[in-house]
């Protein structure tokens, strides 16, 4: 049923009669709110006197004639509703929302803006992880100061209970490596030359990267996790005014726990990567004997000390960032998950990065 | 209400104070004192600035501009060494009670005089158990705070913010998640606490109930720019307080909203 309209002396009378439910409410709507809104800043009467039911839907339709008409600058009365629907219809004229501001962007700026930040964040992730390395001394010249459950804890989660994860791993990427090199070497008649080639690859790099992607993976997330959790619930607050060095008490502990766990997990991982490569080589009839100490000519302590330092060196940067990510969790439901992804993502990152700065070095260095 | 322990030292004074985020100034013009022993509760409706002007008192915000003078140390011009002094002389109960929970009760309690080395072990688990017993918790000293109900992990809070002998004890949001009776158990237990040992409590909260039964004296925030509205005890701020001040502690909305045009 239509409603019924009328206008004069710039007067728009809008009767409504039967009930408002919602079906009826969808066919009026543009209709009713239409007719008011050409009023402009005329009268409006809205007759609700013959309506047998107002629905909710039906006083959200009268809420939007009663907007429509007051936002437009124009004058309405309602006439035969309750004090209630009318108290209620009034109210929800509100506020007229603001303009919605334009952004003031461009991709230029944007791309600078961005630059300059990551920057900013680079700079105070090496400020942090130095500062780390300072309490580290501290702590190991001080060992009362430290945290030994923690420690202890830590060094359980990262090191033992990363152990098998770590050397599956190793040893499926020493697999593959050894397989896939074989056919290639087999051309220049250097099949022979396997072992020595897992040795460099497996104990140089591959062992130690392994390691720390896995580090990254298990104990960075962990630590942004736990301590974002513990800025989100205050206790890193708590510990503040409570006169405790937050980045002594919870960042060295873990630092240092994975600074002592990756090089040793890391020698584990590279002797699985080193026997995952004498696997293909079994087709060869090569003895594991003879494989290991083809690997063993193929080194020296130099080589293998480089994959423990560069371990260590992973270690510190990756539980540094782990650290810092929880240390910088924001407020919000998201935040602890965002804090994880970036430690995850940037200590990756940064191994890979610093694995080539390492092998520069390594270079330059004549090592 | 408390009417007994305040004395005229004065523990807390803010002149001018300004304190905010960045820089910023997000509330202006706080003037109060707080005697020793005194229990004082900062109040106002939600968003007025009560939990940034507590940042601010328990060093966890710098102060904008004006005066913030702690313990005898001013928080504006003091500095670190300013910083340090304060954090000495607080303890500091958060609104989820912020127990490290890798750590039994005891051991929370604990954890602050194990860091300042300055106790056996022996004393500083009898300290620790004396501690909770004030709060009602010792038999619960083995628990870890998960295993704790909410009133009882701010009860553990309490007992922990007071664990280095601190002048002054604050409490954020005290009776937030309680249910009734416990949320006046909690506000008995620190009448008691406050009588008892004499220490000054500054709460921050929004609930009646809590502030006409703890406080001796409070100020209240709010107004469009964020600023003191009042200070003094709920009593007489209820009676003769500015109207704002009044439609707050007499729990009358106001009606912010808009109406239509004239029907």
């Amino acid at each position: 049923m239509s409603p019924d309209v009328q206008t004069s002396a710039g007067t728009t009378v809008i009767a409504l009669e039967g009930e408002l439910d919602d079906v009826r409410v969808r066919d009026l709507w543009e209709d009713v709110v239409g007719r008011a809104r050409a009023a402009g800043t005329g009268s409006v009467v809205v007759d609700a006197t013959k309506l047998s039911e107002v629905g909710g839907t039906g006083l959200l339709l009268l809420a939007e004639i009663r907007r429509t008409v007051v936002w437009a600058g124009g004058t309405i009365e309602m006439r035969g509703l309750t004090a209630d629907q009318a108290s209620l219809v009034e109210r929800a004229v509100g506020h007229k929302p603001p303009e919605p501001r334009e952004e003031d962007s461009h991709f230029v700026s944007d791309v600078g803006e961005t630059a300059f930040r990551a920057l900013d964040e680079l700079a105070d992730t090496v400020r942090f992880i130095g500062e780390a390395a300072i309490d580290l001394a501290y702590a190991i010249r001080h060992p009362r100061s430290l945290r030994w459950r923690d420690l202890l804890r830590v060094m359980g989660q990262s090191g033992i209970d990363s152990m098998p994860v770590t050397c599956m791993l190793s040893g499926i990427v020493g697999f593959i490596i050894a397989y896939q090199m074989m056919p290639a070497l087999d051309r220049y008649g250097a099949a022979d030359q396997t072992p020595t080639i897992m040795g460099f690859a497996i104990i140089r790099e591959l062992g130690p990267l392994i390691t720390a992607i896995i580090l990254a993976g298990r104990s960075g997330s962990a630590f942004a996790a736990e301590i974002g959790t513990m800025k989100v619930t205050e206790e890193v607050n708590a510990l503040t005014t409570m006169g405790l060095n937050p980045e002594r008490f919870l960042v060295t502990p873990r630092v240092l726990a994975v600074a002592i766990t990756t090089p040793l997990l890391s020698v584990f991982a590279s002797f699985a990567g080193v026997l995952g490569g004498w696997l293909p080589m079994v087709a060869r009839d090569m003895s594991l004997e003879l494989y290991l100490q083809s690997v063993r000519n193929s080194i020296d302590q130099v080589d293998f000390l480089q994959g423990v330092f560069k371990a260590f060196v992973f270690a510190v940067v990756i539980g540094g960032i782990g650290c810092r990510s929880g240390l910088k969790t924001q407020v919000g439901p998201g935040a602890v998950g965002a804090s994880t992804t970036r430690a995850v993502v940037a200590g990756i990152v940064a191994i890979i990065v610093l694995d080539g700065v390492l092998v520069g070095l390594f270079h330059a260095l004549g090592i | 209400m408390l009417t007994t322990a305040a004395s005229t030292e004065t523990v807390i004074e803010a002149k001018d104070l300004s304190v905010g985020y960045g820089g910023r100034a997000v509330l202006t013009g706080i003037n109060f004192t707080v005697a020793s022993g005194e229990v004082f509760v900062i109040g106002g409706g939600s968003g007025c600035g009560k939990s940034t002007l507590m940042k601010a008192m328990i060093t966890l915000l710098p102060p904008v501009a004006g005066t913030l003078r702690i313990a005898g140390h001013d928080l504006v011009t003091g500095g670190d060494e300013a910083v340090n002094h304060v954090r000495r002389s607080i303890g500091v109960m958060y609104q989820g009670g912020a127990l490290f929970g890798g750590l039994t009760v005891l051991e929370n309690v604990r954890l602050a005089m194990e860091e300042q080395g300055l106790y056996t072990w022996t004393e500083m688990n009898s300290l620790a158990l004396s501690l909770l017993a004030m709060v009602d918790l010792d038999e619960h000293c083995n628990k870890m705070p998960s295993a704790l109900s909410g009133g009882m992990q701010k009860r553990a809070a309490v007992a922990r913010a007071m664990a280095m002998n601190p002048q002054i004890v604050f409490l954020d949001e005290p009776s937030a998640g309680l249910d009734p009776i416990s949320s006046a158990g909690f506000d008995q237990m620190v009448v008691r606490l406050a009588r008892s040992t004499g220490r000054t409590f500054v709460v921050v909260t929004h609930e009646l109930p809590s502030i006409f039964t703890i406080a001796d004296r409070m100020v209240v925030l709010g107004g469009a720019q964020k600023t003191q509205l009042a200070i003094g005890s709920p009593k007489e701020l209820l009676a003769s307080g500015p109207p704002d001040v009044r439609r707050f502690l007499a729990r009358q909305p106001e009606d912010e909203r808009p109406q239509g045009a004239a029907s």
